[in-house]
């Protein structure tokens, strides 16, 4: 039973999330059934994401091999913020599926958050970035970074290193 | 205010030597005495140390290892299971950044169980393993276990240091599991509660807890056996509630042979806590707070005890008396408005929770200032010298407090002859014009208390200081002050001194941060005055190091700075050199430090650098500057955080250059942004976003530069930003 009731709100979201597009952050509809089921443990809301036209996003980083039963995963992307999903294990990382963020639209930047409970464990985020509905959008390693950044080293990306000049 | 003529004082003299001869003994803490328990007990708690393990050096050469040559391994004797294997830094192999640390060292576990004695699975599955030791080390703790029941005090341990990259190397494993397990006996018995009382011989007590263990214990050849026993805990069988830490007692004993393995008290986690309240820098500023009361005698009952550096103390009762001098004390307090030969006591109730704060109202408010105040300024101080650097650390310091010397009311002063600190009572002074002033008592004004006691350092510091047999005050008179006053200011991490010394007058006695400059042919006679420039010149020492590293780290340097540079100084006129020359690492004098700059600057605008003088492209460098791409949006394009020490803000110009205006081309603002804990997290560190998009494609190097709150550029750092090969072209 409470399947198919969390299920029924998901797929009224889908139709609700493209109408309700505004500009910055907003928790999709399917990040709506943890507050409505205030009280239930936390992983309800964390239900894989089905969709034949969800997005894949995969994260192609060894340190998140053998994580998928640890961390969860947010995706931001044209100021809309998917509910945190369960990750998938991949030969060398892991994936999951979105199918609440604007598709077809504009590139923009892709921000993935992965959270081990409620802390922010690393972060990700890749500019110029289209999302189409099946497609699937590859992550790499370089651009995965832990975080809190405690400031103690520099951090170049996938393009560019940081050195101190001698 | 250093006292030079003291004939007045000879019958003070005289009293100070009865009071140390009459007490030399009576204030030393006793030893609590074990009355509870059986012969076996009373035994083993008499044991405090573990015993020493057979540890044998064998080179890790012979192993036939990769990397053998960095490696050094001992064994433990008395399992011949590697013990300590250390690597050298960087040679170990390099651990990706973010790599599980946890699961790391379970594949070394796996990879080296032959040579470290014991299987992978034998060790407890603890999300806590891991631990931040410190900024640049982690360590993953294992506890070992053998068929399900932990082996008691047997661990692994791996020791990474991080790189500045952010990336791992293991430099130790420490092997302390004990090797291969086999037990005597694997089917004893329980023990029951009452079994375990009566072998303790505890007759009111009761077990309030139990856990099983394997416990290993060396044989007298030297090697290791194992035995099932049970930990328990001991308390009284009957405690009233309202009794005060009651002693209770934990006891490891031997399922088959019934032995006592080890026991000891538990005092350890019921201490009592005390800590008393004072001014951080005057009661006229109502700045008080509470910190520990280190050293005091207390009388608690019969038993006299006297509390550690962190003012604790295994105390029974609730009430007690304090008195403000114990064995160890740095300080001894003398209230002249009580007695002139013996040491201040009062009254005090001790919280029943082992947590007590004594109040300013627990006593004369000066007296307990005073004690308070010379424990906050010995105890800065010891953290940069050693008791051999400054003998003042250990032998402590008599303070005079509530002098009742009408010629020196409203005046606190260091004798250097009878080597004690006179803090004179509430009274009034009258000017030369004939008009006169009422002040409060100077016990109650922490600034003089630092001051004065910088006087006493000051005198033990030096080429020609008063322990190499030279008289007291061999560094300059006007040195002297301003070393009182940059201790006082150091200690306060403020610039003013002695609000408070009138009556309902906050107006500071002098301040530190000032304009005063050196010029030969106007000196001002008046010592205070002249030490103004000294003073000066070293607080916009400190302001230019707070505003590069941070007011801790810069706090900490400049601290560390002024009291190295008191050990191979004489005169204000030659501090800049020896302060250059600490800055250098005590290299040849002329070589430059990492602070040059800085310290130029700050003795520059006081005219006490000598000839040396810098240019605003003088610049030291700031190594704490750090930055992240937080964005990379293609073609160069980057957005940047950064992060410093203690810069207000940073700036960013292309190319290696010296000058950055915000008129030029591809200038960058970074402001402070606070830290949120998610994105950014650092105890140290401010964190910085930048205004505008770097363009690292067009200008591969960039120059960045911290300014402090006045727009002067304090620190500096050139980074290249390097298009990775596989990238090219993007």
């Amino acid at each position: 039973m409470r399947l198919i009731f969390i299920t029924t709100l998901i797929v009224a979201g889908l139709s609700a999330g493209c109408e309700k597009y505004q500009s910055g952050f907003k928790l999709s509809r399917s990040g709506d059934v943890s507050a409505a089921t205030a009280g239930q443990p936390s992983h309800v809301a964390n239900v894989p994401v089905t969709s034949a036209s969800a997005v894949e996003i995969q994260l192609l980083s060894s340190k998140l091999v053998g994580s998928e039963s640890k961390y969860k995963s947010v995706a931001k992307f044209g100021g809309v913020a998917s509910a945190k999903s369960i990750l998938s294990a991949l030969s060398s990382g892991v994936s999951f599926k979105v199918d609440t963020l604007p598709t077809g639209a504009k590139p923009d930047v892709l921000t993935i958050e992965i959270y081990d409970g409620d802390q922010l464990k690393f972060i990700a985020k890749q500019a110029n970035t289209k999302l189409s509905k099946a497609g699937s959008v590859v992550i790499n390693d370089c651009a995965i970074l832990q975080v809190p950044w405690d400031g103690a080293a520099s951090d170049g990306s996938c393009h560019w290193t940081i050195e101190e000049a001698k | 205010m250093k006292k030079q003529n003291c004939s007045q004082l000879l019958c003070f003299a005289l009293f100070v030597l009865f009071v140390f001869s009459s007490c030399k003994n009576s204030d030393e803490p006793q030893e609590p005495s074990i009355m509870h328990g059986s012969a076996a007990l009373q035994t083993k708690l008499a044991v405090a140390a573990a015993p020493l393990r057979p540890i044998g050096l064998i080179a890790g050469s012979s192993f036939n290892l990769d990397n053998s040559s960095g490696m050094t391994i001992t064994v433990d004797m008395g399992s011949n299971a590697w013990y300590r294997i250390t690597f050298e830094t960087q040679q170990a192999e390099k651990i990706p950044k973010g790599e599980d640390l946890l699961a790391y060292s379970r594949g070394i576990l796996a990879k080296y169980s032959e040579e470290l004695m014991f299987l992978p699975d034998e060790i407890a599955e603890d999300a806590s393993a891991l631990h931040e030791a410190d900024t640049n080390l982690r360590m993953v703790t294992f506890q070992r276990r053998f068929l399900g029941v932990p082996v008691h005090g047997a661990f692994v341990q791996f020791f990474y240091n991080i790189q500045d990259d952010g990336s791992y190397r293991l430099i130790q494993i420490l092997n302390n599991s004990y090797g291969p397990v086999k037990l005597g006996s694997d089917n004893a018995p329980e023990l029951t509660n009452a079994e375990a009382l009566a072998i303790a011989g505890l007759d009111n007590y009761k077990v309030s807890q139990r856990k099983e263990f394997i416990q290993p214990s060396t044989t007298t050849e030297g090697h290791y056996d194992f035995s099932l026993a049970t930990e328990f805990e001991f308390v009284p069988a009957d405690v009233a509630v309202t009794t005060y830490n009651p002693l209770s007692y934990t006891v490891m004993i031997d399922r088959a042979t019934h032995a006592i393995h080890r026991a000891f008290p538990n005092r350890l986690d019921i201490k009592q806590s005390v800590s008393a309240e004072s001014y951080i820098k005057s009661y006229i500023l109502a700045d008080q707070s509470y910190s520990p009361l280190p050293y005091v005698s207390l009388l608690d009952g019969a038993n006299k005890l006297e509390t550690d550096a962190l003012g604790q103390a295994d105390v029974n009762g609730t009430q007690v008396t304090v008195t403000l001098k114990g064995s160890k004390s740095a300080a001894g307090i003398l209230d002249l408005a009580v007695s002139n030969n013996a040491f201040a006591t009062f009254a005090a109730t001790l919280s029943a929770d082992g947590k007590s704060n004594l109040t300013l109202k627990n006593t004369d408010p000066s007296v307990l200032n005073t004690y308070m105040a010379i424990e906050r300024v010995r105890t800065l101080v010891a953290k940069y010298l050693s008791e051999t650097e400054l003998p003042l650390l250990k032998t402590g310091i008599l303070a005079v407090v509530n002098g009742n010397d009408p010629a020196n009311f409203c005046n606190a002063y260091y004798d250097p002859n009878l080597k004690n600190l006179y803090l004179s009572k509430a009274g009034a002074i009258t000017f030369k014009d004939g008009t006169s002033q009422k002040c409060e008592s100077t016990g109650l004004i922490s600034d003089a208390i630092y001051h004065e006691w910088g006087h006493a350092m000051d005198d033990q510091l030096g080429p020609t200081n008063i322990i190499k047999g030279n008289g007291p005050g061999g560094k300059d008179r006007a040195y002297g002050e301003g070393i009182g006053d940059t201790l006082s200011a150091l200690t306060t991490r403020t610039s003013t001194i002695g609000e408070g010394l009138f009556v309902g007058d906050k107006r500071p006695l002098r301040n530190a941060q000032n304009t005063a400059r050196y010029n030969a042919g106007s000196i001002n006679t008046d010592e205070h005055v002249q030490g103004l420039i000294f003073s000066g010149s070293f607080w916009d020492l400190y302001t230019n190091f707070t505003a590069l590293y941070g007011v801790e780290k810069g706090a900490d340097l400049a601290t560390n700075y002024f009291l190295k540079h008191l050990q191979i100084n004489e005169s204000y006129l030659t501090a800049y050199d020896a302060l250059v020359l600490v800055d250098s690492g005590n290299g040849a004098l002329g070589t430059k430090g990492p602070n040059y700059c800085n310290i130029t600057r700050a003795f520059q605008a006081h005219n006490l650098s000598g000839t040396a003088t810098v240019a605003d492209d003088c610049i030291d460098a700031d190594t704490s500057l750090k930055v992240r791409v937080d964005l990379d949006s293609g073609d160069g394009k980057l957005s940047l955080l950064a992060s410093a020490g203690g810069a207000t803000k940073i700036i960013a110009c292309p190319g290696a250059v010296k000058v950055c205006a915000a008129s030029g081309m591809g200038y960058i603002e970074m402001t402070v942004t606070n830290p949120d804990g998610k994105l950014t997290a650092s105890k140290v560190n401010r964190f910085y976003t930048a205004q505008g998009t770097f363009d690292v494609k067009a200008n591969p190097v960039y120059s960045f530069f911290s300014l402090d709150a006045k727009g002067v550029k304090v620190g500096m750092k050139t980074l290249n930003f390097k298009a990775k090969a596989s990238t090219l072209g993007n």
